[in-house]
């Protein structure tokens, strides 16, 4: 796992209460009870707190997966590969 | 006269008329629905289920749970609806506590199983016969609804709703909202509170429609689900019109221009929010209310109407008489307790002596407020310690008291902290033998996730070497409150 991905995992740990094991790329707000529009603005704080990337309304909106959050911090130039 | 009499009688008048509007997208006429809750009736009936008998409902947003819901009190009983985020500490202690004789669930839940009376609603329900008619809503059953409240004590007290009150409340809300049959309403509230629930009592009295989400996601899909399904009527909690103004506001503006009304209630909503919202729907009436569980909607605003109170939660609802300080000394334009009076308020709590709850048949709120010159109620706060998550409600007890099953925590105690988006949020104070450290943090909100709804787990943990209390043992919950800005 890169240094980013720990990164977020943490984060996501933090933010949703998640085990280590709920954190999948495909893992959104129907597998994770905690994940809520409330949680999502949270995630996007956290997200800019920790990676200085700041998440457009179209990304928040269309967050509906773990992966989704790692593809806009890849476009924001955020490197995931180990 | 039983609520669902309400509904017989308007599915007998709009019997094709869609009612509800799953998150599925499957459209229910009322017709559907009476069919669907007769057989529900019919399986609880062939579970001895009698008149008068408690039946706790724990289900998500969804059209099986109105099914379920209707059909029991087709059977006369008296409903007791939990949340479906509850652990199952909580359903136990709620049935204990009512002696309800079932709990209806929508699946079966592995860690709520030891929990006894479990029917899981069968997919099966068409197997079931329709109750016959002239056996519905038989018996005169005077109490609908017990709701469980968070008390001032920490332990939840169920608040007993009578049809009496819940016809009231329905009848005033048509009044002053001028909701009728060609509303068509979209909620993402949960329908397991009072705020979203009376919303669709209200719809099945009239013949409007219901379109349920499961929760607040996706905003985007359901800002063009206003503009596509033609919504006229979009109840939401202040927390919930922040997300949207802040982030969608454009979006909002162009698809939600066709509402009739909006309806906010739950906690205190910002003026510059209000008026955002009235400058981006000139013509949509936008309505905010205060009242609690145990005296629903007893005050009202039209905002559009009244531009220089902005900060009040308006004036009594019709029926509804609400005062100050105390009933022969009433307080104008200075802070006291709130008390109301009037046909929606509760008759008490189950099973407890309610008498301290009321002053000469007022009910004492516990909340704060100032009534002004013209009638005009400013909500200012909470006499008592509850928090309040976006209108979802707690005590710090109940936070504390799962803390203190942790074997790391040797003391702590909870308290409210502003937040932006939700009004409060949950932090805890703990002091500990571990070590203090972020593992240790996520480690007791994680306990707290296994033990409490969502909206209760605090936000944070701050670790502290002592909890500042009084000489009698009581938590300073202020001077904690002042260590939050630090």
């Amino acid at each position: 796992m890169s240094p980013n991905e720990i990164k977020l995992r943490d984060l996501l740990i933090e933010v949703l209460l998640i085990d280590e094991n709920q954190y999948k790329d495909d893992y959104g707000p129907d597998e994770i009870e905690t994940w809520d529009s409330l949680a999502s603005v949270n995630i996007a704080a956290a997200v800019e707190k920790e990676f200085g990337y700041v998440m457009s309304p179209e990304e928040m909106a269309s967050m509906e997966s773990i992966g989704d959050i790692k593809e806009y911090l890849h476009s924001g130039g955020i490197d995931f590969n180990e | 006269m039983n609520i669902a009499e309400n509904f017989i009688a308007t599915t007998e008048r709009l019997p094709d008329k869609p009612f509800l509007v799953g998150p599925d997208g499957v459209s229910y006429t009322f017709a559907m629905i009476l069919s669907r809750a007769r057989r529900f009736a019919s399986l609880l009936e062939s579970n001895g289920v009698s008149p008068g008998d408690r039946i706790i409902l724990t289900f998500p947003n969804s059209v099986d749970y109105f099914c379920a819901y209707i059909g029991s009190l087709f059977c006369s009983c008296t409903v007791i609806i939990v949340d479906f985020r509850s652990r199952p500490k909580q359903l136990e202690y709620v049935r204990t506590n009512c002696g309800a004789s079932f709990w209806i669930t929508p699946r079966e839940r592995e860690e709520y199983k030891s929990i006894p009376g479990q029917i899981v609603f069968p997919a099966n329900l068409e197997s079931y016969p329709e109750m016959p008619m002239e056996h519905l809503c038989a018996e005169k059953t005077p109490l609908a609804l017990i709701m469980y409240t968070s008390g001032a004590t920490g332990i939840p007290k169920g608040v007993c709703l009578s049809h009496a009150n819940l016809n009231h409340t329905i009848g005033s809300i048509i009044s002053w909202a001028q909701i009728d049959e060609n509303d068509r309403e979209l909620t993402t509230l949960s329908l397991t509170h009072l705020f979203g629930l009376a919303h669709v009592h209200i719809h099945w009295t009239l013949g409007g429609t219901v379109f349920i989400e499961e929760k607040l996601q996706d905003i985007p899909r359901l800002l063009r689900k206003i503009s596509e399904e033609k919504i006229t009527s979009f109840p939401g909690t202040p927390g919930g019109f922040k997300i949207i103004l802040d982030q969608y506001a454009d979006q909002f503006r162009e698809n939600a221009s066709g509402l009739k009304y909006i309806i906010v209630n739950s906690a205190p909503m910002a003026p510059e929010y209000i008026e955002q919202i009235l400058d981006l729907l000139p013509n949509t009436r936008f309505y905010m209310y205060y009242g609690l569980t145990e005296a629903s909607r007893s005050s009202y605003i039209c905002y559009n109407d009244n531009h220089d109170k902005l900060k009040t939660v308006g004036c009594p609802t019709p029926g509804s008489e609400i005062c100050v300080g105390t009933p022969t000394m009433p307080l104008v334009n200075e802070a006291g307790e709130i008390l109301i009076r009037g046909p929606h308020v509760t008759e008490g709590y189950f099973g407890i002596d309610s008498t301290p709850y009321f002053e000469n048949g007022w009910l004492k709120t516990g909340d704060f407020g100032i009534m002004d010159q013209d009638g005009f109620v400013t909500w200012k706060g909470r006499l008592k310690e509850q928090i309040n998550v976006d209108g979802m409600k707690l005590t710090p007890m109940e936070v504390e008291a799962v803390l203190m099953e942790h074997e790391l925590v040797k003391d702590c105690a909870a308290v409210g902290a502003p937040d932006e988006l939700t009004g409060e949020n949950v932090v805890g104070f703990v002091v500990t033998d571990g070590k203090p450290d972020k593992k240790l943090e996520i480690e007791l909100r994680r306990y707290c996730k296994s033990q409490l709804e969502i909206y209760k787990i605090p936000k944070r943990i701050i670790f502290i070497d002592e909890i500042p209390r009084t000489d009698s043992g009581k938590v300073k919950r202020i001077s904690l409150k002042e260590r939050l800005g630090s």
